[in-house]
């Protein structure tokens, strides 16, 4: 990622303003999820940087504000890896427009969802 | 901040609906009538210059006529401020005749001497209603 | 390249698809109220309809975001659910009132009972649907609805009063609260958030590009202009048949009716089949922004451009809105009474989903050079203001006027 080269520092949290909530494609052109947080690594006073994005409902619940959010974070209880919440490296991305496009499918990752089984009903009706 | 809002919006609606009937409240639902009344002369009108097609009459005309019943009904079982109890008695009289004649629109839409004879009786009852509202 | 017949038509698809049971609804009945004198609203609202449209059909153009990517984007995840709620059951509320409505159309056409007429239509709209392409859709409904041009007729062959009508384009304020209601119910009526929604996600359908921006202005002025016409056709009807008889048209039988009187049988039919094909396609149109909407912000595959089963969930979520709101029609509460309640709650959906797009129209980080105009920014704040004032003003109006009851 060339966004992380020395003196970009504002660069980089603008890229994380930027990547949070996005569409992410898989390597096939299909949507695949919305980036629902970032994995950030990093030591005090040393650089941060983007390593993972973090998908699922999960990931999600960890996010809402105030005395609701709470709530949600008990109910929702912790993200469940592999289930509830997903972790895409950031190696796997290929490009950054106005979507974020991965270079592997989404079943690899993980982020093909329930879209396999659903398919496959939705597959049973003539014409679909 | 809003659910309370409506909450009490509601209540002061429904205990607004529970009082007795207001020469106001009586005149909407007389206007109501007569409403009905003049549009169901013009469905029949179209009847009778051939002018329309049976199932729409057929089907507006059932709509209309148990909007009336509905108006006859309402009206009927209102408790009316004294000394309105007269107005509210030919209103409903009123609200009953022009279910009649739609109903006899509904059954027979094709008729159109029939429709004559509906959509002349409608006109008396809009007149009729008009007088209900203007009897102060 | 696209030939000029094509551009031509899609506008033509624009402006019979820009009326829909709530501006039949509203329309007539301030028109029968009120006269010539809420015409200016009518101009408010459709200018404000026209803004944003024109700014979705742009950044989805430029961006490739529908209106939910940018929603979500923009307001962050809470805030974009808070949003995704409110505008879902708006929509739930315009699809039942939409095939409620097409079911009084069939009973009027027909004569059989409502129930069975509500199923025909929710399984016929699946049906089309499920076998048309997105253009289809937008074209079999918008040219069919392109006979509610029948009312405009009316209004001419009846000589409207012109100075009544320049009287009317004057925004006036008035004291009554029923005059308030419909001028909420009227503006809002024309601002309905499931086509802002639907027009986003239909330029990302038909793969517009920065080359389309020219269709989407065209589009915008000439078939919404004319979509404000006949809604002001249907205003004018109202007020020279209906306001001297004191008929209350409450009922789709009453607004066919306004066709009738002028040109005898002929007349009612076109205007049946014209508020067919607008209301149909409005149920269409409307079960599709759901599932757009819901797919935009969890970010699933979505799309008619796709298969149904490229698209799975995306698909499910259409046709359990149609589901749902059939299921809401067969309650027994009269579908215009369900119009006036998604019409007047879709005013408080609006501030939400308009200040996502706004922010984004004017952000030369997304748009470059295709970023909004000075005149496009300003537009989109006044709206954006008054549309928080009739938010404000829309719920307590509604329980005012006991939905227009008087």
């Amino acid at each position: 990622m060339e966004h992380h080269g020395h003196g970009l520092a504002e660069s980089r949290i603008d890229l994380a303003y930027r990547l949070l909530d996005d569409q992410l494609v898989d390597a096939g052109g299909r949507r695949c999820g919305k980036v629902d947080d970032l994995e950030l690594t990093g030591a005090p006073g040393g650089r941060l940087e983007v390593t993972a994005i973090l998908v699922g409902s999960g990931i999600r619940a960890g996010r809402g504000p105030g005395r609701l959010g709470r709530w949600w974070r008990r109910r929702a209880g912790a993200p469940v890896w592999g289930r509830t919440a997903r972790r895409v490296p950031w190696s796997a991305v290929d490009d950054v427009t106005t979507r974020i496009a991965l270079r592997r499918d989404a079943a690899d990752l993980g982020l093909a969802g329930d879209d396999l089984e659903l398919s496959t009903l939705v597959g049973r009706v003539p014409g679909a | 901040m809003r659910r309370p809002c409506v909450l009490a919006a509601s209540c002061v609606l429904l205990l607004a609906g529970c009082g007795d009937t207001s020469r106001d409240e009586l005149e909407r639902r007389a206007g109501a009538v007569q409403a009905l009344a003049v549009e169901g002369r013009i469905l029949a009108d179209g009847v009778v210059r051939d002018r329309t097609r049976s199932l729409f009459v057929r089907v507006h005309a059932r709509d209309l006529a148990e909007r009336a019943q509905h108006e006859a009904e309402k009206v009927a079982d209102a408790t009316p401020e004294p000394g309105l109890e007269t107005a509210r008695d030919r209103t409903v009289a009123i609200a009953g005749r022009v279910a009649g004649a739609l109903s006899a629109l509904q059954t027979r839409p094709g008729a159109r001497a029939g429709a004559r004879v509906v959509r002349d009786r409608l006109q008396e009852a809009a007149d009729q209603a008009a007088e209900v509202i203007a009897r102060r | 390249m696209r030939t000029l017949l094509q551009i031509a038509l899609g506008i033509i698809a624009a402006i019979g698809g820009f009326l829909d049971i709530g501006d039949l609804v509203f329309n007539i009945q301030a028109g029968a109220t009120f006269g010539y004198d809420l015409l200016w609203a009518v101009v408010v609202g459709v200018v404000g309809i026209g803004v944003y449209a024109e700014m979705s059909g742009r950044v989805a153009a430029v961006t490739k975001r529908p209106v939910f990517d940018v929603i979500r984007e923009r307001l962050g995840y809470t805030a974009g659910l808070v949003t995704l709620l409110a505008s879902q059951a708006v929509n739930l509320l315009t699809i039942a009132a939409e095939i409620g409505g097409v079911a009084i159309i069939l009973q009027l056409l027909f004569d059989a009972p409502f129930s069975l007429f509500a199923l025909l239509a929710t399984v016929g709209l699946g049906l089309i649907i499920w076998v048309l392409p997105f253009g289809g859709l937008e074209r079999v409904f918008g040219y069919t609805g392109l006979l509610l041009l029948v009312f405009l007729a009316a209004a001419l062959h009846h000589g409207p009063d012109w100075s009544a009508t320049a009287g009317g384009l004057v925004p006036e304020a008035k004291g009554s609260t029923l005059y308030w209601y419909f001028v909420v119910g009227v503006i809002a009526a024309a601002l309905m958030p499931y086509e802002v929604y639907f027009y986003s996600s239909g330029a990302v359908e038909e793969r517009w590009g920065p080359r389309d921006l020219r269709v989407n202005r065209l589009n915008v002025v000439v078939g919404y202009g004319i979509g404000a016409i006949l809604s002001m056709s249907l205003m004018v009807v109202a007020a020279q048949l209906f306001l001297p008889t004191g008929v209350d048209p409450t009922s789709l039988g009453t607004v066919a009716l306004a066709a009738q009187i002028p040109f005898g049988e002929v007349g009612l039919l076109v205007a049946l089949l014209g508020m067919l094909a607008a209301i149909g396609g409005a149920a269409v149109d409307a079960s599709l922004a759901g599932a757009y909407n819901l797919a935009q912000f969890h970010g699933w595959e979505w799309g008619r451009y796709r298969r149904a089963r490229d698209a799975p969930r995306f698909t499910l979520t259409w046709i359990g809105f149609l589901a749902a709101g059939f299921a809401l029609v067969c309650t027994g509460v009269d579908p215009v009474d369900i119009t006036e309640y998604s019409v007047i709650f879709s005013v408080v959906a609006l501030p939400l989903t308009y200040l996502p797009v706004l922010l984004i129209a004017r952000d030369r980080t997304y748009m470059g050079e295709h970023a909004n105009g000075r005149i496009a920014t300003t537009l989109g704040w006044v709206y954006l203001v008054l549309i928080c004032g009739l938010a404000v003003a829309a719920i307590p109006l509604l329980l005012a006027t006991n939905a227009g009851g008087g």
